[in-house]
């Protein structure tokens, strides 16, 4: 597998955005790997190690300019209380379906090709019918994981949600096809 | 930040402490230097407080970061500073960062500080402007690259090669600094 591709994977799982499908891969890969697991291991490093090199900064000086700044500059909105009011814009929620629309045609689906198997699911199944991804359906969700992240389409899940954004757009794709997990 | 509009000017203190460890620190390595460090954390308080209709509950310390981000950019406009190696285009095409000879600092400088922490930084400070921003918002703040990409207007893809091309150099520079070495 592309080596650049597995590093990327690697910032991506330690970032937490990695879905269960895709590390599972990555797991088989850095087992197989050590330079791999060499990567792995330094951005860990030079995390902790970036940490751990301090800076310094007068909080309480800070504290007390800021808030003269803010009276000093005080206008009539300052002074109105106003209530967070999240704005989400349109568009985002049409991204997803757009990109799956996109690859659907592109690329089609492997219904149409042997049955597809996935076993253990992508979730955790205890639904009684056993599925195993083809490996050609690796590739496409390969392509499509490319396509959202150069498009930047946004895929957010609910905060109260345990499912990372990637293991969400499986959900979708398998619900596209009728598969509930 | 609701309390301190109510008149709890204590809420502040309380809000800046809960973010200055990871919002002060990326500013600070950013600029290289603690006075503009101190004048932007503030500036990102004072533009944050007064435009808290823009405010969403779970994303406090992402918009920090943005706010942030364009300060720092408009600092090292008015500066000179920053410069953005990935901007400045090359005959053969290449992005510079990727054409410039290593970049190691000579005997006499290594000499001066052995000690690791200085060494990072200034491993660090070499960066490419983007590729530091993107390193010191995961380590210094865990941001998901999902939000760098937002704050920094790229795609993840761009966040994600930043980011490993930042780890390559780092671990490049700093390879005789790691566990078996002669250091």
């Amino acid at each position: 597998m592309n080596r650049d591709k597995l590093e990327r994977w690697i910032l991506l799982r330690q970032s937490g955005e990695l879905g269960r499908w895709r590390a599972r891969r990555l797991e088989r890969a850095l087992a197989k790997d050590p330079a791999l697991r060499a990567f792995e291991a330094d951005v860990q490093k030079l995390t902790a190690a970036t940490r751990a090199w301090t800076t310094r900064s007068e909080l309480s000086q800070s504290v007390h300019r800021i808030h003269e700044e803010l009276l000093r500059t005080a206008d009539r909105r300052d002074l109105v209380s106003l209530a967070p009011a999240p704005r989400r814009m349109w568009w985002p929620a049409l991204a997803v379906p757009t990109a799956l629309a996109a690859l659907w045609l592109v690329v089609g689906w492997p219904s149409e090709r042997t049955a597809p198997v996935v076993s253990g699911g992508v979730a955790g199944a205890s639904n009684a019918s056993t599925l195993a991804w083809e490996g050609g359906v690796d590739e496409e969700l390969d392509a499509l994981f490319e396509l959202v992240y150069e498009t930047g389409a946004d895929i957010s899940v609910s905060a109260a949600s345990n499912t990372s954004d990637e293991d969400q757009l499986i959900l979708e794709l398998l619900e596209l096809e009728g598969i509930t997990i | 930040m609701a309390e301190y509009r109510a008149g709890r000017v204590e809420a502040l203190g309380q809000l800046v402490e809960h973010t200055r460890r990871p919002l002060y620190a990326f500013i600070a390595k950013m600029m290289q230097g603690h006075a503009d460090a101190d004048e932007i954390f503030q500036e990102v308080w004072v533009r944050a407080m007064r435009n808290l209709e823009r405010y969403r509950e779970d994303r406090l310390l992402s918009w920090l970061f943005r706010i942030a981000h364009n300060l720092i950019i408009d600092r090292s406009r008015k500066t000179g500073r920053l410069t953005s190696f990935d901007q400045i285009p090359a005959p053969d095409g290449l992005p510079l960062a990727e054409r410039v000879p290593d970049s190691r600092p000579d005997p006499a400088s290594v000499a001066e500080s052995h000690d690791l922490q200085a060494q990072i930084a200034e491993a660090v400070s070499r960066l490419p402007p983007e590729q530091r921003e993107v390193f010191l918002m995961r380590t210094e703040a865990d941001l998901p690259f999902k939000e760098i990409a937002r704050i920094q207007g790229v795609s993840i893809n761009t966040a994600l090669a930043r980011m490993q091309y930042a780890v390559r150099k780092l671990r490049y520079d700093l390879r005789d600094y790691g566990p078996g070495s002669s250091r």
